[in-house]
């Protein structure tokens, strides 16, 4: 029915692939230092602070608790701010990133909150500092975790950019609601739907990979 | 293979004037414990415990879970605080250090651990490597310094690998390796071998006893095992609920243990008696009687036949229910468990008192009626 199908994918496509990545990398930089801090000063951390955890914690749940449509909406101010603009591509990262950086922080926290504190402890007896002991064991040994939960967050970050429509973003999700779902053309549903799964498919499996690679236990 | 086109082996060592110029370690005991508590809420985990760790010696801390040894070698290095007391590492009180300042002594302190604790993400060199990293050693120093441990520890070969492909003591020995690195003054056992099957432990004691002897490392070391102290340590001390009970060279404390506790951990090490025996013993004598007796000798008297010397000086003859021989640091402590036929009373008395002018150590555990 539309000639031009193909560009059609290839654009959403791309834009799909802009957001989750550009959002992706904000969330793991982001949210990995969050999640760390989570850790660091839980009691029995390595540095306890009740009202930092608690604080923290507070402000990453409120997040999670905003659903993602909410959220983009709620943050149309702080888009403009930051993007210069409300719609597009460019302008749903914003409110992406802000959303997946608790969630990630989340994911981060339980790999690191893992770690055996027997190794913590033995590096601490080599006269370690917290940052030696955040360098070479936190992080290094919870990366096949870390790497995992990067994965899932990749994985629901591509979910969520379908909603990203609503504020003109483009991508897969927003090709599927406006041509299957307003005009009624299942061909395109279909044809988004078993895109999304080979992309969602590509994602899990680079990360598993990866997360295998840097696994030696 | 990245060390392939290092000198080899002895030249190593040679141009690295690091290695052989490792801090001084100031004179007198190494460890100065006083009067420390520590309580966990209402738990008490130490209760006014004083002692000295003197350098070079080997000193064991034993103690059935519970009694306080873990909560004592933590506060050795820092990892624990006590609430009251001082403990001086190398002269120097550690109690009230700040975090930064007792990393620097950890620095000197090395410690090995029951679950190895090794680093799974990192390699064996990079491991061994990592005290060397915190204490600011890099390059070809660092890269000498590692080699010659693995070659002490026998694990040259293995440098490459994660310590997932090690065995037990395979692990252990990078840990001790490890511990080793950054030249400390003083070794920490945490229950080094209670993770390893018989024949492991045997060879990871020789190589901490080798370690100590070549290297004059002053060790101390917690367990449950009477059989680690028996083979290791110059020095034990026994622990319970939190208070010493018991300290003294090992030598001693085999031969002649003061504290029920001791006895009793040196006693599950023995092969006991026959259950009819054990079970039948009475307080009070009767005719037909047979007494039974606990004898140890040890050092000089575990030489003499003591036995056969009372049996011409007092014509009885003792029947021999146990023996057994052991070696704790390399001198016999011979114990026997013997019995007198229809002892009256006054043989008994005269038994006992030849037996306790010549054996180190002499109980009475009571009569039976039947022998076998």
């Amino acid at each position: 029915m539309y000639g031009n199908w193909p560009d059609l994918f290839l654009q959403a496509l791309q834009d799909t692939l802009e957001m989750t990545i550009a959002a992706g990398l904000i969330a793991f930089v982001a949210g990995l230092p969050l999640g760390l801090v989570l850790v660091a000063s839980a009691p029995g951390g390595i540095w306890e602070h009740r009202w930092v955890n608690r604080t923290l914690g507070a402000i990453v749940n409120a997040f999670r608790a905003v659903p993602f449509i909410v959220l983009l909406v709620a943050l149309i101010p702080l888009t403009r701010l930051i993007a210069g603009t409300s719609i597009g591509t460019e302008a749903a990262i914003v409110p992406l990133a802000i959303g997946a950086t608790p969630y990630y922080a989340r994911i981060a926290e339980v790999s690191l909150r893992e770690v055996d504190r027997g190794l913590i402890e033995a590096v601490k007896s080599m006269g370690g500092s917290r940052w030696t002991i955040v360098c070479e064991v936190l992080v290094p040994e919870a990366l096949p975790g870390l790497l995992s939960g990067f994965t899932v967050t990749l994985v629901t970050m591509i979910g969520a950019s379908a909603m990203a429509g609503a504020i003109g973003a483009g991508g897969l999700g927003d090709l599927a609601i406006r041509y299957g779902y307003q005009r009624f053309d299942t061909g395109i549903m279909v044809g988004v739907i078993i895109v999304l799964i080979g992309l969602v498919s590509l994602v899990q499996l680079g990360g598993d990979r990866l997360a295998r690679l840097f696994d030696h236990r | 293979m990245l060390f392939e086109d290092l000198p080899c082996d002895d030249c190593i060592l040679e141009d690295v004037p690091y290695l052989h110029a490792p801090a001084p370690i100031p004179e007198g005991a190494i460890v100065r414990v006083s009067n420390i508590s520590k309580n966990f809420g209402p738990v008490t985990a130490l209760d006014d415990v004083t002692f000295e760790v003197q350098r070079g010696e080997i000193l064991g801390i034993i103690g059935r879970s519970g009694a306080g040894k873990s909560t004592l070698i933590r506060c050795l290095n820092g990892l624990e605080k006590p609430d009251r007391g001082r403990i001086e590492i190398l002269g120097q009180d550690i109690v009230p250090l700040s975090e930064g300042a007792l990393q620097r002594v950890r620095g000197r302190v090395g410690m090995i651990f029951q679950h190895f604790n090794l680093l799974s993400a990192k390699t064996v060199e990079q491991n061994v490597a990592l005290p060397l990293k915190i204490a600011g050693i890099s390059g070809p120093e660092r890269t000498a310094r590692v080699w010659e441990l693995l070659e002490l520890v026998g694990l040259s070969d293995k440098a490459q690998v994660y310590p997932a492909k090690l065995s037990g003591g395979q692990k252990q020995r990078v840990g001790i390796a490890r511990a080793l690195a950054a030249h400390p003054a003083l070794l920490l056992c945490d229950e080094a071998t209670s993770a390893l099957d018989p024949e492991t432990i045997l060879s990871i004691l020789d190589l901490l006893r080798d370690i100590n002897r070549r290297l004059g490392l002053t060790i101390v070391l917690i367990t449950h095992e009477m059989s680690v102290v028996r083979a290791i340590a110059d020095r034990v001390i026994v622990m319970d609920r939190g208070c010493i009970v018991e300290e003294g060279e090992v030598q001693r404390v085999f031969a002649a243990p003061e504290a029920e506790l001791t006895r009793r951990l040196i006693g599950s090490q023995t092969s006991e008696l026959p259950s009819v025996l054990r079970n039948g013993f009475l307080n009070g004598w009767a005719q037909g009687m047979h007494l039974v007796m606990r004898l140890q000798l040890s050092g000089d008297t575990a030489q003499r036949p003591v036995l056969a010397e009372m049996t011409r000086d007092l014509d009885v003859l003792p029947v021999v229910l146990h023996a057994a021989v052991q070696h704790v640091q390399e001198q016999a402590v011979a114990s026997f468990v013997v019995a007198f036929r229809d002892a009256s009373e006054p043989l008994a008395r005269h038994v006992g008192e030849y037996l306790a002018a010549r054996v180190s150590r002499l109980e009475v555990l009571g009569y039976v009626r039947q022998l076998a």
